[in-house]
């Protein structure tokens, strides 16, 4: 029986061992198990083979409150990493919760809109129509984003608190790396270039503990998938102040498609627009919808 | 010099407008983000910078993550305006 890698954490967990699963120089020393630990909607992953825990080798302990609920049974001579969750709400700073946003479905477990925006949802709660909301959000958003570089130096001071109570560390990287490289599809979702990051620092903390994991196939498996790689479902458009503020040079023209739900390509106009019209109930975005 | 019970109340208010918050909702020393809907990371560091604002004070960014509730957020702008 091959020793087991375990993630556990948020759905970035589940995305790192499906990287990890799906490298063939990997899989091949070791099995890769990922347990939930929070929100466990995705089939399957509130519960982990004991089998595998008994046999791992490393844990990957995504930084929680709660801690991996099995660590009694790891075996002693298993290594645990922790890393923290990997999410960035600098380039958002008017997202919030959206209260509109439609049930949940078996396809989109989190509902169509699942990264609101404040000034629609406020738009919304006043009863404004469609073209009303999107004036709104034409006229205000500006007005309405906060101190970019106070919210910026926030931002950094809490990625760097939590990146203290980790042995991997991600904030340094994404301050350095953000205005040249498109790290992050929404707040908490990396993108492939930023997951890569974190699965050689997890392979290089092992490393420094004990476990040789393979990496060297892991570029080959990364360049296979699709570009959006396994979070990139959501693309949330990034609001051409906030990209100029913080001379994001990868954002390109809020007129080219490159935002996205759930697999549309989409202008940011177009984005927000859907949203509002889902927001008020004028459009029904749900799969059999889209399917017609 | 502004009472403690005046830094709370202007400090609930703030925490009122950031979460959008009817007058019938509890603020109270003792609220956490796990009481109130939306209060992410991202509300968080709104809602500072509306404390901020509201005082007319900086806080020390590397400690206003590990605030445990709204009382300990007023005693941190108590603390600020007596320095």
């Amino acid at each position: 029986m091959k020793p087991a890698l375990i993630f556990y954490g948020n759905c970035q967990a589940n995305a790192l061992s499906l990287l990890f699963g799906s490298d063939a120089s990997i899989a091949g020393a070791f099995s890769v198990h990922y347990l939930a630990s929070f929100d466990d909607r995705i089939p399957g992953t509130s519960e982990i083979d004991p089998a595998a825990v008994a046999s791992a080798a490393v844990l990957f302990e995504q930084f929680d409150p709660v801690h991996f609920p099995h660590r009694a049974s790891l075996p002693p001579a298993c290594v645990t990493i922790t890393f923290p969750s990997v999410d960035f709400n600098l380039v958002w700073p008017l997202a919030g919760r959206n209260i509109f946003n439609d049930p949940p479905t078996p396809e989109r477990l989190w509902g169509t809109f699942p990264y609101g925006d404040r000034i629609i949802v406020e738009a919304v709660k006043k009863g404004l129509a469609l073209e009303e909301i999107l004036s709104e959000y034409a006229t205000t958003a500006v007005e309405r984003l906060p101190n970019l570089d106070r919210f910026a130096e926030l931002e950094w001071a809490r990625l760097r608190a939590r990146d203290a109570k980790c042995d991997v560390k991600m904030a340094e990287y994404v301050e350095s790396h953000f205005r040249d490289i498109n790290l992050f599809w929404c707040i908490n979702h990396p993108t492939l270039e930023a997951l890569r990051e974190l699965c050689l620092r997890l392979i290089a903390a092992a490393a420094r503990s004990g476990v040789a994991i393979p990496s060297g196939t892991l570029d080959q498996t990364l360049a296979a998938l699709p570009p959006q790689g396994p979070l990139g479902i959501l693309r949330v458009p990034i609001h051409p102040a906030v990209a100029e503020h913080f001379r994001l040079s990868w954002v390109p023209d809020a007129t080219a498609k490159v935002y996205g739900l759930w697999g549309e390509p989409l202008t940011y106009d177009e984005y927000f627009r859907q949203m509002a019209e889902c927001s008020i109930g004028v459009r029904d975005a749900s799969p059999a919808a889209a399917a017609q | 010099m502004i009472g403690n019970d005046d830094i709370f109340t202007r400090v609930s208010t703030v925490v009122r407008r950031t979460f959008q918050l009817d007058d019938s909702a509890p603020v109270t020393r003792e609220t956490t983000s796990a009481d109130v809907d939306g209060w992410d990371s991202l509300a968080h560091s709104v809602l500072l910078m509306g404390v901020e604002d509201e005082f007319g004070i900086t806080f020390d960014a590397e400690t206003m993550f590990e605030l445990e509730n709204v009382g300990a957020l007023a005693d941190l702008v108590g603390s600020r305006l007596a320095e």
